[in-house]
């Protein structure tokens, strides 16, 4: 049997109708995130890659139940994260936490550090003063900052230490699922190093499982072990992240990761250039969305009808292609 | 590649802050020649825009100024000349694309009026509407399809790689003879990032231009640039080829910014990473400002800077600032 799973998604779709014509009488839908199922193992990391208006924040932010789902199912353990009642979606609330992109908007400018990283524990337990900084301090030493450190305001802080400090206020309840969102680019260069280190050492410590939107595709080789393609709120390809690299199935997922450009100089670097732009979500290409930009159009069928996910070797590995694998 | 455009010469740039005058820009030289681009990289705060906004002499005012040094454009310099001289040479003598095309082009105008208006300053007093053949071609050349009907359009209902080529087609409607790319594609996914670095290859071929290209990416230095500068904290620590300074990096700061890339054609359990953070601004600094930084430091780093010597390639065009040079790291 495989691991228990952190995370089971199945069908989720998010649908955001805007108003349209005379006095916005008609709509439009846009199809933010369409019919999407993947799961995650326990100490696992999920990569959500894409281009941008391709649905991972939308997707991220429903795995928070910051957006609720058109139809479809997040389950935390299990546990359906729509039906919970209030005293298990507060248990949601410690158990799955998030760290954003801009550790100068995701840090209230008028708390302490110490009330900022405390905020989970003061919510949903009942701690004593002391058990409360001890907890405290903890969690700033296990992001690399001193417990002294806790007095200061964010603004007295770099933008690497602030991140610690998300890290930290994200990490102190123990939770089991923490979604990262772009979590260092926003960091200069020689900073993204030490904070990635950091994920995958509280990892290691904790056994926490991640989900992460990235951009960029070096973060995500060295963070995933597993990668999710998504193209126009739809999943194109999920598969083990060494296999998704060096042998991508989806001519999308091709494209994308030849994108990504290696630190080398001696041996020329092959690229397959897309296309035109991501065609707008509002009216997506009938059949494969992917088809207008696509290299490897096989013929009408990709105009016409839209591919389903089919297993390439294992279960562990799924695209939606019309070509054979 | 021909001779030297653009020249820069021990160009120093101070901000006259409360504290006092803070040198952002400290002694940079470097040159770029016709259909040569040249990367500058680093961090935030290391002056590499300041860099930029010297060449361009539009410095935050009042507080940003040149202190000292040479721009050469051509052999004629631009630091100390008047304002209507230096107006004329932006657009049409260099040109510049900014980091994010949503701020750099003006919402209420149709694109066509804004590559116009980039037009006229090379041919004053040239009816619009004559001008408008010319904004086609423009948009053409950089790639913006259906071009005809995309001059009315206005930048919102554009994509951000869209209006990004469009920044593109104002900066070379002048021809000019450097173009000045500040982290252009730092905003656009890495598919259009890739579509973008091609097109500015392109234009590259067909005018010949000058390129100094920032950014903080050592993979697109890698892919578009012919040399590099590597800066810290103000001062240039390292430069040369791209193929020398990535073969052999000689500076303890480029070596470790190198390995602490995550890789996209390997997987590895553990990144190599620097401690501390880049230096803050500051009014008096003694030394080599990586020596907080430095595996490598001795006691000499910490109060003397050290001068651009040779690096580890051993070609004359590869320099580095280093103590530690030719020494057992």
């Amino acid at each position: 049997m495989s691991p228990p799973s952190i995370l089971n998604v199945s069908g989720l779709t998010k649908h955001f109708p805007i108003p349209h014509g005379l006095l916005g009488r008609q709509e439009h839908i846009v199809r933010a995130v369409d019919d999407v199922s993947f799961s995650l193992a326990h100490g696992q990391t999920l990569a959500l890659v894409g281009e941008s208006g391709c649905g991972k924040t939308t997707l991220a932010r429903m795995l928070l139940r910051l957006l609720e789902p058109t139809s479809g199912s997040v389950e935390i353990e299990g546990k359906d994260i729509a039906t919970m009642s209030k005293a298990e979606m507060r248990r949601f609330r410690t158990n799955v936490q998030a760290v954003f992109q801009d550790p100068w908007a995701s840090l209230s400018p008028r708390m302490r550090v110490f009330d900022i990283v405390a905020e989970t524990l003061v919510i949903n337990d009942n701690l004593t003063k002391g058990e409360l900084t001890r907890r405290v301090d903890e969690a700033l030493i296990a992001v690399g900052l001193r417990p002294e450190q806790a007095k200061y305001y964010p603004h007295e802080f770099s933008g690497g230490q602030r991140q610690r400090i998300a890290i930290a206020s994200a990490i102190i309840a123990k939770p089991k699922l923490i979604i990262l969102d772009e979590p260092v680019s926003a960091l200069d260069v020689s900073i993204r190093s030490q904070i990635m280190n950091l994920f995958k050492d509280l990892q290691q410590d904790v056994g926490c499982s991640y989900v992460v939107v990235a951009h960029d595709l070096g973060t995500t080789r060295f963070m995933a072990d597993r990668i999710a393609v998504m193209y126009l709120g739809k999943l194109v390809e999920i598969g083990p992240t060494d296999q998704m690299f060096d042998a991508p199935q989806h001519p999308y997922t091709q494209a994308l990761l030849s994108a990504a450009l290696p630190l080398r100089v001696d041996t020329p670097h092959e690229a397959i250039i897309l296309r035109g732009d991501v065609p707008s979500p509002v009216n997506p290409p009938t059949g494969c969305p992917f088809h207008p930009r696509c290299q490897s159009v096989i013929g009408d069928i990709c105009k016409t009808v839209p591919p389903r996910l089919k297993e390439l070797g294992s279960p562990d590995h799924v695209m939606s292609c019309h070509i054979d694998p | 590649m021909g001779a030297s455009v653009l020249q820069v010469k021990n160009l120093r740039t101070v901000l006259d802050l409360a504290t006092g005058s803070v040198p952002v820009v400290d002694d940079v030289s470097f040159d770029v020649g016709a259909g040569e681009t040249l990367g500058i990289v680093g961090e935030s705060g290391s002056g590499k825009s300041m860099t930029a906004l010297s060449i361009m002499q539009v410095l935050p005012q009042p507080i940003g100024r040149i202190e000292s040094g040479e721009i050469l454009l051509d052999q004629t310099d631009l630091v100390g000349l008047p304002e209507e001289e230096i107006a004329k040479v932006r657009g049409r003598d260099i040109g510049m694309i900014l980091q994010d095309p949503h701020t750099s082009l003006n919402p209420v105008f149709t694109i066509g009026n804004q590559v116009i208006e980039a037009l006229q300053i090379n041919n004053p007093g040239t009816p619009r509407k004559s001008l408008l053949g010319r904004v086609v071609d423009l948009l053409r050349q950089v790639n913006v399809a259906d071009a005809e009907r995309r001059v009315h359009a206005y930048p919102h209902q554009m994509s951000g790689g869209m209006k990004q080529r469009v920044v593109g087609a104002i900066a070379i409607a002048g021809a000019p003879k450097v173009i000045i790319a500040d982290e252009p594609t730092t905003a656009l996914d890495v598919t259009i990032q890739l579509q973008y670095l091609e097109l500015l290859r392109d234009i590259q071929e067909e005018t010949g231009t000058a390129i100094i290209f920032i950014t903080h990416d050592l993979g697109i230095v890698a892919k578009l640039c012919h040399k590099l500068v590597v800066m810290y904290g103000g001062k240039i620590v390292e430069s040369g080829t791209v193929a020398d300074v990535f073969r052999a990096p000689s500076h303890p700061y480029t070596e470790a910014l190198l390995k602490s890339v995550p890789s996209v054609d390997q997987k590895v359990d553990r990144l190599y990473a620097i401690d501390g953070q880049p230096p803050a601004l500051s009014v008096d600094r003694k030394g080599c400002s990586f020596a907080p930084r430095c595996p490598y430091v001795r006691d000499i780093c910490t109060h003397q800077v050290p001068q651009h010597d040779a690096g580890l390639s051993g070609a004359d065009t590869h320099l580095a600032a280093c103590w530690n040079m030719g020494r057992d790291r």
